[in-house]
């Protein structure tokens, strides 16, 4: 089940190019469905700190911001788009900036969705065009969006968290 | 119950008379108790001494299941004449701090501001949604304990509105008016919460702090469309009321009884203050599990995978949410994130504290969720459905309000003194 035996690399960004990531325009800001840069921007808006680990398919940006929130974007190698978004800290990540063009998308669906007795219950979209989990507690939220028609053929998605 | 049952086609006719059955209920219990002045249906409370009543009945609106309801009594600061006793009160072990809806409010309690006078507004963001408004000021006494000048959360201000709070609470508007828009009696299914959890602050050292490692959910704002993050003191912080008592103040012990068949229209049960302070609330022989001072988490094992760190006992969680379809092998409903087995399935996990070692195993039944949240009952002891993916290499598992139908759970707050060591913990 662990990521950790397809690693075959690790990059750690430097202190250089963290300070040029912060000149990347906010603009650029478009994670899902974006690609490197968007992840930069991501990185930037975030003030966070940068590690990726690659395997064959797909490399994980994980972004850890200094409120302890941490963003892992998941890049195809073969189009080099990202195809999926997690996240997991005290407080969530600003899902217009994670989502990028599929955030209207997610408010559209939200908004669509019909309240039942649930009343306090993990939020789901799940639509064949994009899938967006969140739930948690307070204190500890965690979530998930990916684009189901983007995600690399042989890749489970047990393996994006 | 059984004239009740019927298929889908009815559903509307069955909300129709759960909803008449509530307001029956509330009525009755309405007589019988007595309360001051309370505001609203649902977990009507009342108690004493270190003891409040709850009720899984459910709420003020009559449509929330699996939720522990209770009343709390508010007075403006040092006022005996200006108060309020306030049912329909969620029990949340999940969460820290009292938030009531502003509508449901008929005494003004002081704004918070800030040095410059700027009032204090507060973005909450739980599992299921998020409250934005202004951070008051009162008394608080629920049963015989009462906690001094307690900040708390208004949520759903006229002052305050939504559209203006930061980008990042409400996703940019996307949830506002949503079922995850919580600042409604509505929305929310109750008139307030409690949260009664392992930590002390709503947020804790990160909103004390400036620039980029504050997380922001803390505003200063001079209107209502100008906030900018405020650097919150703790001690200004929203509050687990717990740690304001004058005794009792080291955790709480939540009983709930257990009943047969899955599911049952009224549960009675108690939330207890303090752990081991009274004759009431010994540990006896309950396993302690303790839980992360970060997340508030322990570890959960099931079929073989350990899903360190990504576990809770959360009464505030109306099933039990827990990993996915492709690790239990439950399908999911049509219709929403429960599980829909054809028939009820018996399950067995490990829960585990965080770093002391102690495991104990959990046997646990998931029922059909459609067919259960369709019905009339509001205690509904076999709910599961969907957890969602932790980034920290696991999925999580929330063990809501059925874990706690049959067994006292103690929760003991961060940092307290208790006889079982010092929390944070919960032991059952």
């Amino acid at each position: 089940m662990a990521m950790g035996d397809k690693a075959v690399k690790l990059i750690q960004t430097t202190a250089l190019a963290a300070l040029f990531m912060l000149a990347v325009p906010l603009t650029a800001s478009a994670s899902l469905g974006g690609n490197f840069g968007s992840v930069q921007a991501d990185q930037a808006r975030l003030h966070g700190t940068l590690q990726s680990t690659a395997n064959s398919t797909y490399t994980i940006h994980e972004l850890k911001a200094p409120t302890g929130l941490v963003v892992r974007e998941y890049v195809s190698t073969s189009t080099g788009e990202v195809f999926a978004v997690t996240w997991q800290g005290p407080t969530k990540p600003d899902l217009q900036q994670v989502l990028g063009s599929y955030f209207q998308t997610f408010k559209s669906a939200l908004q669509s969705q019909k309240t039942s007795r649930l009343h306090r219950a993990p939020i789901m979209i799940n639509q064949s065009g994009l899938v967006v989990q969140m739930g948690g507690h307070m204190r500890f939220v965690v979530g998930r969006a990916y684009v189901p028609s983007m995600v690399p053929g042989n890749v489970q998605m047990e393996e994006i968290r | 119950m059984n004239w009740l049952t019927c298929n889908m086609t009815c559903k509307p006719a069955r909300q129709f008379i759960a909803l008449a059955l509530s307001a029956l209920l509330v009525s009755l219990v309405g007589c019988s108790s007595t309360p001051p002045a309370t505001s609203g249906g649902g977990g009507q409370g009342g108690g004493s001494g270190n003891v409040a009543n709850i009720s899984v009945d459910g709420g003020p609106e009559g449509n929330y299941g699996n939720g522990a309801f209770t009343s709390v009594t508010i007075c403006v600061p040092g006022s005996t004449t200006q108060c309020q006793t306030i049912g329909g009160i969620l029990v949340d072990t999940g969460s820290y701090g009292l938030r009531i809806e502003a509508s449901v409010l008929t005494i003004t309690p002081p704004q918070q501001t800030d040095s410059s006078n700027n009032p204090i507004v507060e973005c909450g963001i739980f599992g299921s949604g998020f409250t934005w408004g202004p951070v008051q000021t009162v008394d608080m006494t629920i049963a015989g304990e009462s906690a001094s000048s307690m900040p708390i959360q208004v949520m759903g201000s006229a002052n305050f509105p939504d559209s203006d709070a930061p980008g990042f609470c409400t996703d940019n508007g996307a949830e506002v008016g949503t079922s995850a828009d919580l600042n409604t009696v509505e929305s929310l299914g109750a008139n307030g919460i409690l949260g009664v959890g392992n930590l002390v602050q709503d947020c804790g050292t990160a909103c004390t702090q400036s620039g980029a490692s504050n997380p922001g959910t803390y505003s200063s704002c001079p209107t209502a469309s100008t906030c900018v993050t405020a650097n919150e003191p703790l001690a200004s912080q929203v509050v687990n009321p717990v740690s304001l008592f004058a005794t009792d103040n080291n955790g709480v012990v939540v009983e709930l009884p257990g009943f047969s068949n899955g599911e049952t229209t009224t549960v009675n049960g108690q939330l207890i203050f303090g752990i081991g302070t009274e004759t009431n609330n010994g540990l006896g022989n309950a396993t302690i599990y303790n839980v992360d001072t970060t997340f508030a988490n322990l570890s959960t094992e099931f079929d073989g995978v350990t899903y360190t760190d990504a576990a809770f006992l959360d009464t505030g969680s109306e099933a039990l949410f827990f990993l996915d379809s492709s690790v239990t092998g439950l399908p999911q409903c049509t219709d929403d994130e429960l599980y829909c087995p054809s028939g009820n399935v018996n399950l067995t996990a490990n829960i585990e504290g965080f770093s002391n070692g102690n495991s104990g195993t959990v046997n646990f039944t998931v029922g059909n969720g459609d067919d259960l949240i369709s019905g009339s009952f509001n205690a509904i002891s076999i709910l599961g459905g969907l957890g969602v993916d932790a980034s920290n290499n696991s999925l999580y598992f929330d063990w809501g309000l059925p874990f706690f139908y049959g067994t006292n759970v103690y929760v003991a707050l961060d940092g307290a003194t208790t006889p079982g060591g010092t929390g944070p913990y919960v032991a059952y």
